[in-house]
């Protein structure tokens, strides 16, 4: 990954390690552990990346406030959650629009990083969103792992071999 | 737990810690090696610490473990952590290449030194390294490597408390500290690295993205915007109503917002850093410009294949107001100038036909046919005349004038005619000075757009003699910057009344 990629994936790759370790300190809080300090600034940061998922919710919902600083990251971000939420299954339940689903899911997690205990219910959606956030995070990172070229390079070689067949280019 | 993971995490651990060692092996053996600069030093020292903390995150993750008491899950999760280590160790180990790239023999080394002073001048406490790179292009990480460094280690830090990131771990890294590139084919064309000028111009740039001035872009168009989605999306999905169109809608309405901030980012980030790189090194950078844009197509429209840029023509016709700013016009040449005739007309020809060039207004009729782009190009109409000034408060002295630059330039050129590095005034021996490399290019862009050499020989293929000269001229230049700056070392250390700056 170059520097450049790093510098602009390099935030992506922040918050996939940040949801790895929100969804731990959530399982071992739904395990009946006791958070400590660091537990708690975890989950801490957790909220913090929920905020800017508002963020661009707001932003796209037609919602934006002055005062309120909607980015191009918080528009980026949004759109992970909006991927993670498809991962789901079932889909949960977005009535009130997606600023409200966020609004909700950041006030459990802020309740369940003060008082040391959640509903298991609540704490159960957080494990699974910030898993699979986490997940569409790392994709993100690893996407030029996994780059091949496109079909149209595939077919000029078959051209220009006169149509013999070409190996895929891997 | 599932039975015989531990063996194979131990295992992976081995392997991590390998490739750590492996990394600093190779840092290590790259430091004995020649450089023109002391930055692929810093950032070698950087990769071998970064490393080193790696490594010791990765064994307190693993002793972490509890085997008799985990569940398959929190194995799961230790497992991703030291997956996300093992791949920041790849990307460090990607990262030695711009090292080994920065080598003495690689670069242009000659110049470096002066272009390294050029921006501490501009920016005080900023180091720069400058290395070559395969791709045909000249570019700049804005980003701060430190910062960068800082913030893919961050999260590791929980781990291993006692180890400070700052202090153990970046503090071999000046901050800030930005990489820039340019094309390994062009090592030795010394004209074409006045575009440094636009790179570092990106550093200005940046500055001007405050989230006040994002929140402005967002706000100008987001109603905008919004209505264009919900109309093209009805035109697509006609009739259709409910949840499920409404959470597409938004989705479609994140993705033109992204589009449009990208456009409005990009194209003006471009088009400021141009500003700036003319502001600093005059006609040189328009004549350099024209020589990149002729490569490419004057009105290929932002993209996400050509990195969202703007169009040449336009970048090109923001470039000529700088030069023709009422405050500083570098044209026409002055008629009292001691320019000889051949230079008066022939860098007049070059600078009217960029006029009639940017004349042209194909590439505005292109962008005005997306909605989207349409809107973004708009708001960086008001954003460059805004920003423009901005930076003409805070470069103030830097800024180069026709005066300062046209008053012993025709010196210079006379002796790039005659084969002299154009390396300082002298027409008497005790009333020396030497020429800053802003001057120099400047000089010996004069020189190339007025020189009288056939490019083809008698039997119609290119010329050797002009092959020749072409070279020979950029080793002038590049002898004549890296003399002026060991004179303006020489003379600065001797500590004399007469103290220059380059």
């Amino acid at each position: 990954m170059t520097i450049t990629r790093l510098a602009e994936q390099g935030k992506y790759l922040k918050y996939a390690i940040l949801s790895t370790k929100a969804s731990k300190v959530l399982k071992d809080l739904k395990n009946g552990k006791k958070l400590n300090k660091e537990h708690k600034n975890v989950l801490e940061r957790g909220a913090n990346l929920i905020s800017m998922i508002i963020e661009g919710a707001s932003l796209s919902e037609g919602n934006f406030k002055e005062g309120l600083a909607p980015t191009q990251e918080s528009l980026s971000v949004f759109g992970y959650a909006l991927a993670a939420l498809d991962g789901f299954a079932p889909e949960p339940e977005i009535d009130n629009g997606y600023t409200s689903f966020f609004k909700n899911l950041y006030k459990e997690l802020r309740k369940n990083t003060s008082k040391n205990s959640g509903n298991k219910e609540k704490i159960t959606l957080l494990i699974k969103f910030f898993d699979t956030l986490g997940y569409f995070f790392r994709r993100e990172v690893q996407k030029e792992r996994y780059w091949s070229p496109d079909d149209s390079i595939i077919t000029i070689k078959e051209k220009s071999l006169n149509d013999y067949r070409t190996e895929a280019i891997s | 737990m599932i039975t015989g993971q531990k063996p194979l995490v131990e295992s992976y651990l081995l392997e991590i810690s390998s490739r750590s060692r492996e990394v600093k092996k190779k840092c290590s053996e790259l430091l004995t090696l020649e450089f023109a600069s002391k930055s692929p030093k810093f950032l070698l020292d950087t990769l071998i610490k970064c490393c080193n903390f790696l490594e010791n995150a990765s064994c307190v993750l693993y002793n972490s473990i509890d085997w008799k008491l985990e569940s398959k899950d929190d194995i799961s999760d230790t497992l991703t952590l030291l997956k996300y280590i093992d791949f920041l160790i790849k990307v460090f180990s990607s990262h030695l290449r711009y090292s080994s790239g920065a080598r003495t023999l690689n670069l242009p080394w000659g110049i470096i030194d002066s272009f390294e002073k050029f921006v501490e001048v501009l920016l005080p406490g900023t180091t720069i390294m400058f290395r070559p790179q395969w791709k045909y292009n000249y570019s700049i990480v804005t980003s701060d490597l430190h910062e960068i460094y800082y913030n893919s280690l961050y999260e590791f830090q929980d781990f291993i408390p006692e180890i400070s990131l700052e202090n153990k771990v970046l503090d071999s890294l000046p901050k800030p500290f930005h990489i820039v590139s340019f094309p390994s084919l062009e090592k030795e064309n010394i004209l074409l690295h006045c575009l440094i000028g636009h790179e570092i111009g990106h550093l200005f740039a940046r500055r001007y993205f405050s989230k006040e001035i994002q929140n402005k872009f967002i706000k100008e168009i987001q109603k905008e915007v919004i209505e264009i989605t919900k109309r093209k999306t009805s035109i697509r999905f006609p009739g259709q109503k409910g949840l499920f169109f409404d959470q597409m809608l938004q989705r479609e309405i994140q993705k033109e917002l992204k589009l449009a901030f990208r456009y409005w980012k990009r194209g003006l980030e471009e088009i400021l850093s141009d500003i700036i790189g003319t502001l600093l090194f005059g006609p040189a950078v328009l004549f350099s410009s024209l020589e990149i844009a002729l490569q490419d197509d004057y009105d290929a429209i932002p993209h996400e294949n050509t990195g969202y840029y703007p169009p040449w023509r336009m970048r090109l016709r923001e470039i000529l107001r700088v030069i023709e700013s009422p405050r500083r016009r570098f044209f026409p040449l002055p008629k009292n100038s001691s320019f000889s005739q051949a230079i008066k007309i022939t860098v007049s020809k070059r600078y009217n036909l960029i006029k009639k060039i940017t004349k042209i207004e194909s590439d505005l009729i292109a962008i005005s046919h997306d909605e989207i782009m349409k809107l973004s190009y708009r708001e960086i109409k008001k954003n460059i005349n805004e920003a423009r000034k901005d930076f003409e408060d805070k470069l103030k002295k830097k800024i180069l004038k026709p005066k300062d630059l046209y008053n012993r330039l025709p010196e210079l050129i006379e002796r790039i005619d005659i084969g002299i590095p154009p390396n300082a005034y002298e027409r008497k021996i005790d009333k020396r000075k030497p020429a800053s490399i802003v001057r120099i290019i400047n000089a010996s862009w004069f020189h190339k757009i007025s020189w009288n050499i056939d490019i083809f020989d008698k039997k119609g293929k290119i010329s050797e003699q002009a092959i020749h000269h072409k070279n020979k001229m950029n080793r002038l230049t590049s002898k004549a910057i890296e003399y002026s700056n060991i004179e303006f070392e020489y003379q600065n250390k001797l500590n004399t009344s007469e103290k220059v700056k380059p």
